[in-house]
């Protein structure tokens, strides 16, 4: 019976990519390219990096920092997944009340988009990894053992998010276990070495040549598939989500700005935007905490938390395009463009994405400080991150509910964003030798990226309505 | 477990000649002092319901009143806050419960990219209908007159259309209780009539139905029991003509609107619209 659910959501997934596809062959076959040439490309980034981070590798704190930034970033983006994954209804009231498992009806949906998640990322991490782990002390095995430890955040980020959920929803009983497993993970990592890693230390050793790379990868392994089971496990078996009371007061300013007001309601009534966005804030208080807390040297608190806060606050312009479709017969129907529509609502998701990064930016920076040309790049990093991520949803929604394409939109938005490096890898050192500023090449990256935000999210409402 | 005690099923369908109800039969649906509030707003206040095998009932009530929470309830779908619900015998929710039950949503969504055939093999492998099922299926997308339209895609479809096909898949099932939400809604005329003698087949063959509808008359003509709800309580019930008789109605809307304590209504909305 699982596979029968499994089969019918797949093809329903395969089905709309491929409609995707055909709708716009030409950026599809762009974004190919691009994940195909993406693995050549980290390639050499691994490599440079790797040679410039040899020297310091034999140090304790650089080869925890190397883990634990990825790390952080994965378990942001599984925190992410997590809270929006949506419930057994999802599938709709009919098929919700068949017969099928709790587990069946949350792993279902997730088979296809995390196949194609694993199709997109998998071969650029492993690229990228294995060019790295040339110039690590535990060699390609320790690389491979980082790797699977990025994976395994995933799901330990998830985990973290259903905690919350549990709290949140009045479960405090069925708490006790994750402050026991906390625990038993602090614990674990202590005696390892670094204890916000837990059993995941071990791969921080045999990066830096302490410790048998072959266990750290056995143990990535296993702390992968266990989080991995744990989390379908739980979400299967998630409470039932607590009443919200009715506000009194509407949120919609109707005055001089009514569309602005109205996707700025709609963005911040999300619960998974908001979920997300309040998980990202958690996630980057908390890479701030540590980097402090390891007398890590400015920036890299500051970089730390910012850029962990980043990959999570991209839920909002995420799902912005699906916020706009959802109500695109009223957008449609108004005498006003479309375009005219879809600026305000990407400004709003951009916004979205802003706050939790502004707000973990600024305790950072009070925390360990940063220079300007740092929270700069950061803020090119924001923006270019908020319009990349709305160009993302607009061409594979993010659904709040339904057959659930978070982890198909999660891997658009990777494609997307390895498009944008390498797009950017490519031009941005031509316009530098061409004697262009830095600022001027990023204000110009920047306005591009803004205008696709803008005209990408027109055209595909347009065509939903064709 | 609980057995039905009584011949059940409207009289008027008794008199068609129908094939009696088997004895021994577990009750499809029984409802014991339900109750559920959505933050303060409470959508259902203990609520008894017992829907026999053989018979269908129908759920009116003013918009909000809890009649789809009451349906949702009954197909595990929502946890209630207090109460029972029993659905062949078996607790609601439970795997047994599920595979006895099949809903027809108002709005039947998630799938778009399958056709109306895949859509109905998939629900009839997820609850492993019987072998007589496809022929039920067949039979049912025959009288919709959906044979040309369920190789089309689910999204394509109108919403009219996807709840037919939605329709055929539930009700091909052979379930001992049926659902079905918002009975009439987005329904063509001839769609009605269809539907209103799928359920009353679904009936016939001992199935408990029940159908939540702002259709009245539809619900007069095809129900055997008629509950009112308001604000989340049950207010009156009885057959057609019970309801009909104790309010001295003519019509299932009289009784509605009387029940309400609405029965100027009407001529209260004539007279405010008459000074716009």
């Amino acid at each position: 019976m699982r596979f029968v659910l499994s089969r019918a959501v797949f093809l329903c997934q395969r089905r709309r990519l491929l409609a995707l596809a055909a709708l716009a062959p030409v950026p599809a076959a762009i974004v190919v390219a691009f994940v195909m040439l993406a693995p050549l490309a980290l390639a050499r980034v691994g490599a440079a990096l790797g040679d410039e981070l040899a020297p310091a590798l034999g140090t304790s704190a650089v080869a925890t920092a190397l883990v634990l930034g990825p790390c952080l970033a994965a378990a942001a983006a599984g925190a992410g997944i997590a809270l929006s994954l949506p419930t057994r209804e999802g599938l709709g009231q009919q098929i919700a009340a068949s017969p099928c498992g709790d587990r069946s009806a949350i792993g279902a949906p997730l088979l296809l988009p995390g196949m194609l998640a694993g199709v997109v990322m998998l071969p650029s991490l492993a690229a990228f990894i294995t060019s790295l782990a040339n110039s690590f002390p535990g060699g390609r095995a320790a690389g491979l053992a980082l790797g699977l430890a990025i994976l395994a955040a995933v799901p330990a980020g998830a985990l973290a998010a259903e905690a919350a959920q549990i709290a949140v929803r009045g479960r405090r009983s069925r708490l006790s276990f994750f402050v026991l497993g906390l625990g038993a993970w602090m614990i674990m990592g202590k005696a390892m070495g670094a204890a916000p890693l837990g059993p995941l230390a071990a791969v921080a050793g045999a990066v830096q040549g302490r410790g048998s790379a072959w266990v750290a990868l056995v143990v990535a392994a296993l702390v992968a598939l266990g989080l991995g089971g744990t989390w379908i496990e739980l979400a299967a078996r998630r409470p039932e989500q607590r009443p919200r009371v009715a506000r009194r007061r509407p949120l919609v300013a109707t005055g001089r700005f009514p569309v602005l007001g109205a996707t700025a309601a709609l963005v911040w009534r999300r619960m998974d935007v908001r979920r997300a966005s309040l998980g990202a804030l958690s996630f980057g208080l908390l890479g701030a905490m540590i980097g402090v807390a390891a007398g890590a040297a400015s920036p890299g608190p500051f970089l730390l938390s910012t850029t962990t806060t980043l990959a999570g606050s991209l839920v909002a312009p995420l799902a912005t395009f699906s916020i706009l479709s959802s109500g695109s017969w009223i957008w449609l129907g108004a005498p006003r463009g479309v375009r005219w529509v879809t600026a305000r609502a990407s400004f709003v998701g951009l916004v979205a994405a802003a706050l939790p990064v502004g707000v973990v930016a600024s305790a950072a920076a009070v925390a360990s400080g940063v220079d300007w040309q740092t929270a700069g790049a950061v803020s090119v990093l924001l923006v270019m991150g908020g319009g990349v991520a709305t160009v993302a949803g607009s061409l594979v929604p993010w659904q709040g509910e339904g057959i659930g394409d978070q982890v198909s939109a999660v891997a658009a938005l990777i494609a997307a964003a390895l498009a944008t490096s390498l797009a950017i890898g490519l031009f941005a050192p031509r316009l530098a030798a061409a004697g262009l500023p830095d600022p001027v090449i990023a204000a110009a990256l920047c306005g591009l990226v803004c205008l696709l935000a803008i005209a990408t999210p027109a055209w595909r409402l347009e065509s939903v309505a064709r | 477990m609980s057995v039905v005690a009584e011949p059940t099923g409207a009289e008027g369908r008794a008199a068609t000649g129908r094939p009696p109800l088997a004895a021994g039969r577990p009750v499809p649906l029984v409802v014991e002092g339900v109750s559920k509030q959505f933050g303060r707003a409470v959508a259902l206040e203990g609520v008894d319901l017992c829907v026999a095998a053989g018979s269908i009932v129908g759920l009116v009530g003013p918009n909000g009143s809890g009649k789809t929470t009451l349906l949702r309830s009954a197909a595990g779908l929502v946890t209630v806050d207090s109460g029972s619900i029993r659905v062949a015998g078996e607790p609601v929710g439970s795997h047994a419960a599920r595979s006895s039950t099949a809903l027809v949503p108002d709005e039947p969504v998630g799938f778009d990219e399958l056709t109306g055939t895949e859509f109905v093999a998939l629900a009839q492998a997820l609850w492993k209908a019987d072998e007589q099922a496809p022929t039920r299926a067949s039979a049912l997308a025959s009288a919709f007159g959906l044979e040309g339209r369920l190789v089309q895609r689910m999204g394509t479809l109108s919403r009219g259309l996807r709840r037919q096909v939605s329709a055929v898949a539930a009700l091909s099932l052979g379930t001992s209780l049926v659902l079905v939400d918002e009975a009439t809604a987005t329904l063509d005329p001839e769609a009605v009539v269809v539907l209103d003698e799928a359920l009353k087949a679904c009936a016939a063959r001992g199935a408990g139905v029940v159908l939540a509808t702002q259709d009245l008359h539809f619900a007069g003509a095809t129900c055997d029991e008629v509950v009112l709800l308001h604000r989340g309580a049950i207010i009156d019930r009885g057959s057609p003509l019970e309801l009909r008789a104790r309010h001295a109605a003519g019509s299932i809307e009289e009784v509605f609107l009387a029940a309400l304590g609405d029965g100027s209504l009407r001529s209260r909305t004539r007279d405010a619209f008459r000074a716009l």
